[in-house]
């Protein structure tokens, strides 16, 4: 509330306390009388009437502001919030257990890989395929095995990077502006409500609710990055397995997404910074709301741009996997038409030939 | 600035329930009606017209007392501590196949597909030893011939199959649930439903509707996870009576697509409560390290809340007993306003002290802003998860 309103409620209050301490020395000297005075217990009517509303005003302002300076501290903890990673002290515990999960499973896959190379193969494609196996595992178990590290990278450039963008510009100008903006809504409710009681819940809501949203996409994220870091093990193991490819492909996309977060969310500030800082040029009458909004529901929307850019990227990547693979894969599709057809000749030996490298 | 600005509310709020109260006394309403019968004895007329506030004030006092009450005293330990109560029990329990009525619909699923079978393998061994037809369709006859003998190994043993995946599931939900206490996630979601509370207590003090959304909020605490699981439970007991169906789908290259959504589906809502559990944990694990980050830690102390119910318990009953006080007569006068007024506030707040004894033994002193969202997050994420994890996994199946 600014000053001006302060003195404002503070001159009405004492004005109504003197009137009533008037009102109730002449009620006390009339008394008896008063049903010959019918103004005086219409003053008193409406003057009883009006102070009940005006605490009741009171007490709504009071309340609502202790819940508004509880979420307004977020622009105070964004930058910060926004940096955070969860501490690699912490998901250790958690990755162990994921990692001595997968671990015997692939040992036990190596250990029959290597059986069936030296025993059970006979055909020269068959042990081809079961070496490329081998190298499969040995790489899974090696990166299953590094995943605390792989986190702790990612962890790291991530975090790095966010902290090099925030210092690109001056994001106490965006924390500022968006925080006189909901300091702004906050007054606008506090002056509906001297007017109507129930008149500003509405501002108080979407006021309330935009800082609590805002609050809880950041704790999502950190916890998220936190689950996501957690399951890397189990990430790279149904990675790696053709079966489950999908499955690890998406987890995969969904650890990205949710490390990467905090990059969308700097930028955001930084853009939110230099338009804040730009605005006033243009138009310096504009009203701080409008800015308030639209930054916060920027906020909100950077983390489905950047799951929309992660899946372009998956998108590419999938592009880049095709390009890659189409030879081998156009092969295959015409390996798997040709022995369909020609089963009964028992062509098959002749189509496929071992690779290379065996 | 902030405390400034603080101290400068607290005097309005102050002068405000001081006006209130001095004035109050020239008002009736409530009781009215019993008031205007011995009004009359007492003064012979009636000093005040009309006047709401102490039929207001008094209406307000019991409907707060009402909603402390059926809120905390009956629907907080009844549904919104249920969930952070039972959170195990809920989460690891999973439909049976050998349930008699689970496995009458599987056997009954498995009888219609017999005489199906029958006709499926009669048909293709028809088509392989009668019609007249290319080597590759005959392959393929062949092909789809092996596979329905398989399939219909695998109907048969669809019972195990689905125990193996129910307990596959359920062995490894206990051990990701071993790697905390359970004290301590029973004190992370109760706690996350307390802090909602308090916070819904103070601003429903005032007026109602500003609790609302925060009452909302709790309703939907206390029973979204449930939800989520009875819709596990539900969908997990649907796809296993349709798993031979399922399988019967995925063997036939027609209906292919069918089978395989079938399938993953159930497999994909088996294992959420693996993950579902894991956020549990890991949310347990770390959530509280944010805290390092946190350069502010707002909090709301309680004592507002406090200072608020018994100010209500004064204003409720103190203006009544101060207007008995006046109007008692010429004899008192002012000195029964002062006394009916003192009366009357220790009434109102002993009232108030003895009601809710219990709600205030439990209200914490303050409610930080990190516990508070921290509780919101975790329900938050129990909502979301199994939405992604539906939604982003499937087409795993070859």
């Amino acid at each position: 509330m600014k000053t001006r309103t302060r003195y404002l409620v503070v001159v009405i209050v004492l004005l109504l306390l003197v009137l009533a301490s008037v009102s109730s020395v002449s009620a006390a000297k009339t008394k008896g009388s008063v049903g010959q005075h019918p103004w005086v217990s219409g003053i008193f009517q409406t003057f009883t009437s009006e102070s009940a509303k005006l605490a009741r005003k009171g007490v709504i302002i009071y309340s609502s502001r202790l819940v508004h300076y509880f979420y307004l501290s977020v622009f105070d903890n964004m930058p910060s919030l926004i940096k955070a990673n969860p501490p690699m002290w912490g998901i250790k515990h958690f990755m162990g257990f994921f990692i001595n999960l997968m671990q015997p499973f692939y040992i036990a896959a190596i250990m029959l890989t290597g059986f069936y190379i030296l025993f059970v193969s006979q055909s020269p494609l068959n042990r081809a395929k079961a070496k490329k196996w081998f190298g499969k595992l040995i790489i899974g178990l090696v990166l299953i095995s590094v995943s605390p590290l792989l986190v702790n990278l990612l962890y790291y450039v991530s975090g790095s990077l966010t902290s090099q963008i925030m210092n690109l510009a001056d994001i106490t100008i965006a924390l500022g502006s968006l925080q006189a903006a909901a300091q702004d809504l906050f007054d606008t409710f506090v002056k509906i409500t001297l007017i109507h009681r129930y008149g500003g819940i509405e501002l108080f809501l979407l006021d309330t609710v935009l800082l609590m949203a805002l609050y809880l996409i950041l704790f999502v994220r950190y916890v998220m990055a936190g689950v996501m870091a957690v399951l890397l093990p189990v990430t790279i193991f149904f990675y790696s397995w053709g079966l489950t490819r999908n499955v690890g492909k998406m987890m995969f996309e969904q650890t990205i997404i949710w490390i990467f977060l905090q990059l969308g969310w700097a930028v955001g500030l930084l853009i939110i910074s230099i338009a804040v800082a730009t605005l006033p040029a243009i138009s310096p009458n504009l009203p701080l709301e409008f800015i308030y909004a639209t930054s916060l529901i920027f906020m909100f929307a950077v983390p489905f741009m950047i799951m929309g850019v992660m899946n372009w990227m998956g998108l590419s990547i999938f592009m880049f996997e095709i390009v890659q693979a189409a030879p081998l894969s156009s092969g295959s599709v015409l390996v798997s038409e040709t022995t369909l057809e020609r089963e009964p000749f028992e062509e098959e030996e002749v189509v496929i030939k071992p690779p290379e490298d065996y | 600035m902030k405390i400034e600005r603080g101290r400068d509310y607290k005097v309005v709020m102050v002068l405000l329930l001081i006006i209130v109260f001095s004035t109050n006394v020239f008002s009736q309403g409530f009781l009215s009606g019993v008031w205007s019968s011995v009004k009359g004895f007492w003064t012979g007329q009636g000093l005040i017209g009309t006047g709401s506030f102490i039929g207001e004030g008094m209406g307000y006092f019991l409907r707060m007392i009402l909603v402390v009450k059926i809120i905390h005293g009956g629907f907080m330990p009844k549904y919104a501590m249920s969930f952070p109560n039972n959170y195990h029990m809920a989460i690891i329990s999973n439909p049976s196949p050998h349930d008699a009525l689970i496995f009458e619909l599987i056997a009954f699923f498995i009888r219609i597909l017999q005489p199906v079978y029958v006709l499926l393998i009669l048909t293709v061994g028809f088509y392989l030893l009668f019609m007249p037809v290319s080597p590759s369709s005959r392959s393929k006859a062949k092909d789809i011939l092996l596979r329905l003998l398989v399939s219909m190994v695998v109907i048969s043993l669809s019972i195990p199959i689905i125990n193996l995946l129910l307990g596959l599931s359920e062995e490894m939900t206990e051990s990701v649930f071993s790697l905390v206490s359970g004290e301590e996630v029973k004190a992370a979601l109760g706690g996350a439903v307390q802090n909602l509370f308090w916070v819904y207590a103070l601003t429903a003090v005032p007026y109602t509707d500003l609790g609302l959304p925060y009452l909302t909020l709790l309703f939907a605490m206390s029973f979204i996870p449930y939800i989520i699981l009875g819709l596990r439970h539900i969908l997990i007991t649907l796809l296993m009576v349709l798993f031979p169906l399922g399988i019967l789908f995925y063997t036939l290259p027609w209906f292919k697509g069918i089978g395989k959504k079938l399938l993953e589906q159930l497999i994909v809502w088996i294992f959420l409560q693996v993950f579902i559990a894991l956020i549990i944990v890991v949310f347990v694990g770390i959530g509280t390290t944010i805290e390092e980050h946190v350069v502010l830690n707002a909090e709301i102390s309680f004592t507002n809340l406090r200072g608020m119910y018994d100010l209500m318990g004064v204003l409720a009953i103190g203006p009544s007993t101060a207007e008995i006080g006046l109007q008692t007569g010429k004899v008192l006068n002012w000195w029964g306003l002062l006394l009916g007024g003192a009366i009357g506030s220790v009434v109102g707040v002993a009232g108030t002290e003895i009601m809710l004894h219990h709600f205030y033994e439990a209200m914490p002193a303050t409610v930080n802003i990190v516990d508070f969202v921290l509780g919101a997050t975790i329900y938050a994420m129990l909502i979301i998860f199994p939405l992604i994890w539906s939604h982003h996994l499937r087409d795993f199946l070859p």
